[in-house]
């Protein structure tokens, strides 16, 4: 009983740890967006200063942006706001910044769930299939597909699911989250209506991560699969699928759910380009349009948002991997 | 019969292949660079004042297309290089440094020119077109350097635009006129101002602005290499400093490296690169730079961990008891071991700052509107999808092929050089 609550102080422990060091790494980061955008050319306020407005004018629009301080003061000031959870006001939209950007995820956070779950089971029976029909035509056509889709840049992928699916065959919209008409529908055909908005920027987002799992799962069975202990239970007569359930597949998982982790990163912090071939209001297009608008408190509120949510990917991930091999647990959280 | 092939081959049969395509301009580049030279001697303020990037680029394809036979037939250089046994990506990425070094004798259309927009624009691939030539009312009597240097120059290097030259779809003639339509409008022409008319092809077709999609694929593989090995080479060095810095220096140094690697590692580096081009403003440069920049984690710890590994090996530690100096250490007994996983993970490197520069062109935060990109090629022809499919698909397939043959080349240099990973 002492040696379990000692190991499980010990846990606790590393993942406090790694909680501290995931809270040091963000603060790096929003640090080092918060210099960058004060060094870099360009004035918020011009775009909302006419010459014909008096000085006086001008000069309360800037404090009312609280840009009138020097530097260091508005970098205590904004460390501060965003220890209580406060990311300051929009300069675009004129709300608070978590209120725009609660506006924009719902869409990114319903592509990056679907697309990883489409991910990895695409990969898994693609890999199975291919396993089943050793260098058969199955096994090498999803190979030599895997490894085209994998190189293939999204934008071209997307566009030519564009090409067939809406302009040629006129099956599925081509861009939009919901029709211009979505408020008169029924619930089904609402639901209908998203999901034929989302099943082309699912697939240009899951494909190639789709062929990548192929390969992690096909590589991963496969070397379990030689494994002795595989040959030690198939003498003992345990049968094949408890065999593959309980222990090929657990043994082959672990680089999977690190790439899975990264992956899951990358489509929460935001998919800009599928968004802007598919004119989808995500995060991605918000965090450039920002930019390019010098919305200062959005642009940091959505480099913050994406950093936690990879952070957090990353450390979930891991936490499923400690679950399925207890004995790393170690290495893993540390 | 193919399984005997090697890239020579290949390289050689190009070579003929263009010097019998444009036989004509090799020799009157041949003259410009003997004229310039000559100038370069007698008049050159003149020459400073016409000296471009133009004339260099074709005096430079001269000069490689006199040194390839060169390369070609010494013994050792050959043996090494050229070699390998050919197949369907390294002919590629062959063919692609050939549009790297020596565009202008692949098409000798500027990949900007415009000219009756109304007539040529969107036209599909394998489609003719009528170039019309007028006579020049310029002419000269005066034979001099100057004057020579010149109507060379004027023959050598490709225009932007050109008014002696017009496209039309279709035209007769009929005693001394010619007559021709562009758009709703009739024109007629006496015989004898036309100096040619001839039927041009379009290979691949021609985007909105009427340009020549191409010229424009050739003039963009120019860029993307180009782009790809300045930011691979500032990742290189960048690399291979911090990484050796980290394995000999003290051990703080090392902690505070290592885990600024893993920050950057652990944050999407596409996130940083559109910020700091969308901030701070995109042109060839900083492009180059953000993407070098971008990339050096990877050759940073394949760099550290190896050489941290070396100096524990006995072998390092018997040469350095003989008493090798520290250059000879580093260049005999760390670099060759070191090289063979950098050259791995810098062609690695080279297919995504490709990709990472197409996705930002696509973006529109490339190297700018005044190069022609792959990327911002497809994203024009975006707009008119319904309506010209070639411009989307023709880039958007040299692309893919780009990155599969690059990703090719490292899977087959990996296995080249360790046989035991299948």
């Amino acid at each position: 009983m002492e040696i379990v609550n000692s190991m499980i102080n010990e846990k606790l422990k590393l993942i406090l740890k790694r909680l501290l060091s995931s809270v040091l790494v963000l603060f790096l980061i929003v640090t080092m967006v918060f210099i960058l955008i004060r060094i870099s050319p360009g004035d918020p306020t011009q775009k909302y200063i006419s010459p014909k407005l008096s000085p006086e004018l001008a000069e309360q629009v800037r404090k009312s942006f609280n840009l009138d301080q020097s530097i260091q003061v508005q970098y205590i000031n904004f460390l501060k706001n965003i220890a209580s959870g406060d990311f300051g006001i929009s300069y675009e939209y004129r709300m608070p910044v978590l209120k725009v950007i609660s506006e924009f995820l719902p869409v990114t956070l319903m592509l990056a769930f679907l697309s990883i779950t489409l991910q990895l089971f695409l990969g898994y029976f693609s890999a199975l299939l291919a396993i089943k029909r050793k260098n058969q035509f199955a096994d090498k056509l999803l190979r030599k597909s895997s490894i085209v889709l994998y190189v293939m840049p999204g934008f071209v992928l997307g566009l030519i699911l564009i090409f067939i699916f809406s302009v040629q065959l006129d099956l599925l919209p081509s861009n939009g989250f919901k029709s211009y008409y979505f408020d008169e529908l029924t619930f089904f055909g609402k639901i209908k209506d998203i999901v034929s908005h989302l099943l082309l920027p699912l697939l240009t987002l899951s494909l190639p991560g789709a062929a990548l799992f192929f390969n992690y799962f096909r590589d991963g069975i496969e070397e379990a699969m030689q494994k002795d202990f595989v040959l030690y239970l198939k003498a003992n007569g345990v049968s094949d699928k408890i065999i593959f359930r309980k222990h090929i597949l657990p043994n082959s998982l672990k680089p999977v759910l690190s790439v899975a982790g990264i992956e899951l990163g990358f489509l929460l912090s935001g998919t800009l380009v599928t968004e802007v071939i598919f004119s989808l209001p995500g995060m991605g297009r918000l965090m450039v349009a920002s930019i390019f608008n010098r919305d200062f408190p959005l642009v940091i509120a959505c480099a913050f948002i994406s950093a936690m949510f990879i952070i957090l990917s990353n450390f979930i991930f891991d936490l499923i991997k400690v679950k399925i091999d207890k004995r790393i647990w170690k290495e893993i959280l540390s | 019969m193919f399984k005997k092939l090697k890239i020579w081959h290949l390289v050689l049969a190009l070579w003929i292949f263009l010097v019998l395509l444009r036989y004509e301009l090799l020799f009157q580049s041949l003259q410009l660079f003997w004229l310039s030279a000559q100038l370069i001697f007698t008049d050159y303020d003149f020459i400073s004042s016409h000296f471009n990037f133009q004339l260099f680029d074709s005096i430079l394809s001269l000069l490689i297309m006199i040194a390839i036979p060169i390369a070609l037939l010494l013994p050792k250089s050959r043996k090494k290089l050229f070699d390998y046994r050919l197949n369907v990506s390294n002919g590629f990425i062959v063919f692609l440094l050939f549009c790297f070094s020596v565009p202008t004798l692949f098409t000798r259309q500027h990949p900007d020119f415009q000219q009756n927009i109304g007539e040529i624009k969107l036209l599909p691939p394998l489609s003719t077109k009528y170039q019309i030539e007028l006579v020049s009312n310029y002419k000269s009597s005066d034979i001099s350097f100057r004057e020579n240097f010149l109507a060379a120059k004027e023959k050598v290097i490709l225009k932007e635009f050109d008014e002696n030259k017009f496209f039309v779809r279709e035209y007769s003639r009929k005693d001394n006129k010619l007559t021709f339509t562009q758009g709703l409008n009739k024109f007629s022409l006496p015989a004898d101002s036309v100096k040619s008319i001839r039927s041009e092809i379009n290979f691949l077709g021609t985007d909105e602005f009427g340009r020549d999609i191409f010229s424009r694929l050739i003039f963009g593989a120019r860029i993307s290499v180009f782009i790809g090995f300045m930011s691979v080479i500032i990742s290189l060095i960048l690399g291979l400093t911090l990484g050796f810095i980290a394995a000999t220096g003290n051990s703080i140094l090392s902690a505070i490296l290592n885990r600024l690697t893993d920050l950057f590692l652990s944050f999407p580096s596409i996130f940083l690169v559109i910020l700091i081009l969308a901030l701070f403003g995109n042109n060839l440069i900083s492009v180059i730079i953000v993407l070098g920049f971008s990339g050096w984690m990877g050759l940073y710890k394949i760099v550290s961990a190896e050489v941290a590994s070396i100096k524990r090996k006995d072998f390092f530690i018997a040469s350095q008891k003989i008493g090798l100096s520290s250059t000879e250490l580093l260049l005999k007994e760390v670099l060759p071991v070191i090289m063979v996983p950098v050259t791995v993970n810098l062609v690695f490197q080279f297919s995504n700052v490709i990709l990472a520069e197409s996705a930002l062109s696509f973006l529109g935060l490339g190297a700018g509107n005044q190069y022609p990109s792959w990327g911002s090629m497809i994203e024009k022809g975006q707009e008119y999808i319904n309506s010209a499919w070639w411009m989307i698909f023709i880039p958007g397939l040299v692309l893919v092929l780009t990155l599969l043959s690059i990703h090719n080349i490292a899977k087959e240099l990996n296995k080249f050089f360790n046989p035991k990973i299948s």
